[in-house]
C-alpha cells in the first residue's frame, strides 16, 4: 500500500527517538520503526495520536499516493 | 457468459487436480506392490530395537543438547535486553531482530527436544518391553525416565525464564505465565503493529498445518495398510485435522458477530 510518511522529520523537530515517542503513543519503539520505514500503516487512531502528539494534521505527516493501475 | 466460462475452467481445473493425485496414489500403489514395500517392516523394526538399545545415551543427549542451547540463548537475551535500553534508533532495530531470531532458535529447540526425546522414549514405552526385561535393565530404564522427566522439567523452566526475561526487557508485558489464559493475556498487551505480526504468522502456521495433516493422514493410511501400524494413528491425526477445521471456522463465525480492534 502507498502510504508514504513523514514520521522521521516530525519527530527530529521535537528532538525525541523512537523509544520516547513509542511511549507518547502507546506503542513500541518497534511499531514506530516499522511506521516510520513504510513497513507498517498504523490504525486510523495510531495515525490520530501521532498527529495529536506532533500538533500537526494527520495529512502532514501520512500522505496516500494512488496506484497508477487505479 | 465469461462468468460461466471461468466456473467451468475452475472445475475443470479441480477435476485435474484430483486426478493427478488420485495418479499419483495409484503410481505409489503400483510401486509400492512392485518393490515389495512391506518387506521394509522389519527394517523399522531393527531401527526401533537399535534406538532402544541406546534410550540412555539418546535420553541424556537431549537434556545436555537442551541445556546446552538454552543456556546461551538466555544469556544472550539478557545482554541484548540490556544493550537495548542504551541503543539508538538504528542498533535497537538490529536487537530486536536479534532478539526475535534468538528467542525462536531457543523456543524450536526447546519444544522439539522435548518432542524428540518423547519420541525416541516411546520405542521402550511398552508393557511387553517393560516386562520382558531382567532386575538390572529395569533399574537402566528408570534412569532413562529420570532423564526425560528431567529433561522435560527443564525445558518446561526454561520458557517460564525465556517469558520472564522478555518481560524484564519490555516491561509492559506483563502477562501470568502461570494462568490459563497466558496467550490472550500476552495478545492483550501487544500493541497493534505486534498483534497483525502475530496474526499473519499464526495465519501461515494454520495453512502449513492443514497441508502437514493432511500428508499425515495419507502417510499413516499407508503405513498401516503395508505395515500394519494399526489405525490409532488414522485417528490422531484424523482428530486434529478435524480440530483444526472446527476451531477455526469456529472462530470465524464468532468473529463475525463481535468487535474486531476496538
Amino acid at each position: 500500500m502507498p502510504l508514504n510518511n513523514r514520521l522521521k522529520e516530525h519527530r527530529a523537530r521535537l528532538g525525541i527517538n523512537q523509544s520516547e515517542l513509542g511511549k507518547r503513543s502507546g506503542v513500541s519503539r518497534q511499531t514506530i520503526s516499522l511506521i516510520e520505514r513504510g513497513d507498517y500503516s498504523p490504525s486510523i487512531t495510531l495515525a490520530l495520536k501521532l498527529a495529536k502528539i506532533f500538533e500537526v494534521a494527520v495529512e502532514d505527516i501520512f500522505s496516500y499516493e494512488e496506484d497508477e493501475e487505479n | 457468459m465469461a462468468a460461466t466460462k471461468k466456473k467451468m475452467n475452475t472445475y475443470l481445473k479441480f477435476g485435474l487436480k484430483m486426478t493427478a493425485f488420485a495418479i499419483g496414489g495409484g503410481i505409489v500403489g503400483f510401486c509400492s506392490v512392485y518393490f515389495k514395500i512391506g518387506s521394509l517392516g522389519s527394517v523399522f523394526k531393527t531401527a526401533a530395537d537399535a534406538v532402544r538399545a541406546h534410550l540412555l545415551e539418546i535420553q541424556a543427549f537431549f537434556l545436555i543438547a537442551s541445556v546446552l542451547i538454552g543456556e546461551p540463548v538466555l544469556y544472550q537475551l539478557r545482554t541484548m535486553g540490556r544493550a537495548l535500553a542504551d541503543a539508538d534508533d538504528e542498533e535497537g532495530d538490529r536487537l530486536e531482530y536479534k532478539m526475535e531470531w534468538l528467542g525462536s532458535v531457543g523456543t524450536v529447540s526447546s519444544i522439539a527436544g522435548m518432542v524428540l526425546a518423547m519420541v525416541f522414549l516411546s520405542t521402550g514405552y511398552s508393557m511387553d518391553y517393560i516386562e520382558s526385561l531382567s532386575a538390572s535393565e529395569d533399574s537402566v530404564l528408570c534412569l532413562i525416565f529420570v532423564l526425560f522427566i528431567l529433561d522435560c522439567i527443564y525445558n518446561g523452566f526454561w520458557q517460564v525464564r525465556y517469558v520472564k526475561t522478555l518481560q524484564k526487557i519490555y516491561p509492559r508485558q506483563n502477562a501470568d505465565i502461570a494462568s490459563m489464559k497466558f496467550q490472550e493475556q500476552w495478545l492483550e498487551n501487544c500493541d497493534e503493529a505486534e498483534r497483525e505480526m502475530i496474526y499473519q504468522a499464526s495465519y501461515k502456521s494454520r495453512l502449513a498445518l492443514h497441508k502437514l495433516v493432511s500428508f499425515l493422514s495419507a502417510a499413516a493410511m499407508l503405513c498401516h495398510l503395508f505395515w500394519n501400524t494399526g489405525i490409532m494413528a488414522v485417528v490422531m491425526v484424523g482428530i486434529i485435522w478435524i480440530a483444526l477445521t472446527v476451531t477455526y471456522c469456529h472462530a470465524c463465525v464468532k468473529k463475525k458477530g463481535s468487535k474486531l480492534n476496538t
